[in-house]
């Protein structure tokens, strides 16, 4: 059978309505069913072309689109997902390592966990997103799914990572992570897929573990934090109680012993220095009326050393100076971007062994 | 007609093989010298086909030369220079995949 103008007129405008937009596999398509219809024994066109789209099947068109253009970006992306696969590989496997290494105290840890995680934020998500946007079906929710979940995993990654470094803004990324998660990609997630999908026990059971993650995630995060918190506390107030001891053996002394007294008087000054630039710290942790146990997890935050010469009455220099005079040098370096809680440790473990030397 | 898992793997080699015998060709005429040669054996889907064609436009293997026929447009599909290599590899590649499943199915020889 010959096809007339009209006919194949017809099919292109058929394939149209099926949903082929790609020109080029329309041009395929119509020749190739133009080609099938030829060969029909059928007489009229209508029946011809019947048989030929019952051998086709209602589905086989688009996917046979979809099928081409995700083909088409994986091969024009293919250094896309080379980078996919070896930044993939190279984060778990740097995470992997850095968790370890940080379990076992051995030296590389950061750095290993570092590198994972840039891996994973900079390169692995991103690229995650990008590929699928680029070969997901069509549809706005499945893009908007994407970006949530990819910027869900950025938050997460950055704030654990940022935890492990005890950098400012930790737990806010942390729980942005998290609220993303529950009240972004769940309800997205929830409306399209009860739009459309087919499987709803399975889309249920996603949501169900979505929620459980997130749940688990915000738990493990605030009990772990409660637990630093708190024996953080502990050992700060172990410090402080000790050299409170020592200080008071050392009054106690200069009371008694009229010979020492001068000396002992010129060490209870100097601690008293560094104490008052432990009250300074603290200040600037907790504001006002605070004290040193009370300093919660803000501890983890890393302060500039220049804070104890805020107004003027202490300085690193001459904390230096105090340590020096009972004979003990301080390496700057040694206390530079300490998290303050440790540097609080740090001063309180001065006076005892500023206190010890003098008895 | 075997199974479309068995006839995947090989489709690429398959159409590769066909464009180096004949200079060009379009898609439902390789579907039909496949059925001819194979009589009926292997039936090549269009929905495995076309993505595969465009595929390999895209990677470079192949280059079409669009004809038209009234209304229609017919599109011959070529291997290019770097394409003619890369089916030689393919085949020999086959060669060498066939003969290893004979040894490991124990085969009698072809």
């Amino acid at each position: 059978m010959e096809l007339s103008e009209e006919q194949i007129v017809f099919i292109r405008n058929d394939l149209q309505q099926r949903g082929i937009v790609d020109p080029d596999l329309g041009d395929d398509l119509l020749d190739h069913l133009c080609c099938m219809v030829e060969v029909r024994p059928e007489t009229s066109f209508d029946d011809a072309y019947r048989e030929v789209m019952k051998a086709f099947g209602e589905h086989e068109f688009v996917s046979i689109q979809r099928e081409t253009e995700q083909l088409i970006v994986l091969t024009k992306n293919k250094t896309m997902t080379t980078t996919l696969r070896i930044s993939g590989i190279g984060a778990a496997f740097f995470l992997l390592v850095g968790s370890l290494f940080k379990v076992m105290h051995w030296p590389g840890a950061g750095a290993s966990f570092i590198l994972g995680a840039f891996l994973l934020v900079v390169l692995f998500l991103p690229i995650t997103f990008i590929m699928r946007y680029k070969t997901a079906d069509t549809g706005n929710r499945s893009m908007l799914l994407n970006i949530i979940g990819a910027a869900c995993g950025i938050f997460l990654a950055g704030g654990i990572t940022f935890k492990m470094f005890h950098w400012p803004m930790a737990n806010i990324m942390y729980y942005t992570g998290i609220a993303l998660m529950l009240f972004g990609y769940v309800p997205v997630y929830v409306i399209s897929v009860y739009k459309n999908s087919l499987n709803k026990v399975n889309a249920f059971s996603t949501v169900i573990l979505i929620i459980a993650v997130s749940g688990i995630l915000f738990l493990a995060n605030n009990a772990n934090s409660e637990r630093v918190n708190q024996e953080y506390r502990n050992s700060l107030m172990t410090e402080q109680q000790q050299a409170l001891a020592l200080q008071q053996r050392v009054q106690q002394i200069a009371k008694q012993d009229s010979v020492r007294k001068t000396q002992m008087e010129q060490v209870l000054q100097n601690v008293a220095l560094i104490r008052s630039a432990e009250e300074k710290i603290v200040l600037a942790l907790e504001g006002p009326g605070a004290t040193i146990p009370s300093v919660g997890n803000m501890g983890n935050r890393s302060i500039p050393l220049e804070i104890l010469s805020k107004d003027g009455t202490t300085s690193f220099t001459a904390v230096t100076q105090a340590a020096a005079n009972s004979g003990i040098t301080l390496k700057e370096e040694e206390w530079m971007g300490l998290p303050s809680g440790i540097l609080l440790q740090k001063l309180a473990q001065l006076r005892t062994e500023m206190l010890l030397k003098s008895i | 007609m075997y199974s479309n898992d068995l006839i995947r793997g090989t489709l690429r080699t398959i159409i590769l093989k066909l464009l180096s015998e004949q200079d060009s060709m379009y898609g439902y005429e390789m579907t039909q010298l496949v059925r001819e040669r194979t009589k009926d054996k292997i039936v090549i889907t269009e929905g495995a086909l076309y993505p595969l064609l465009h595929q390999l436009e895209a990677e470079g293997v192949v280059t079409t030369e669009s004809v038209s026929i009234g209304k229609r447009v017919r599109k011959y599909y070529k291997l290019t220079k770097p394409g003619k290599k890369v089916a030689r590899e393919k085949v020999s590649e086959f060669d060498e995949f066939l003969h290893t499943m004979q040894i490991l199915l124990d085969l009698k020889p072809i």
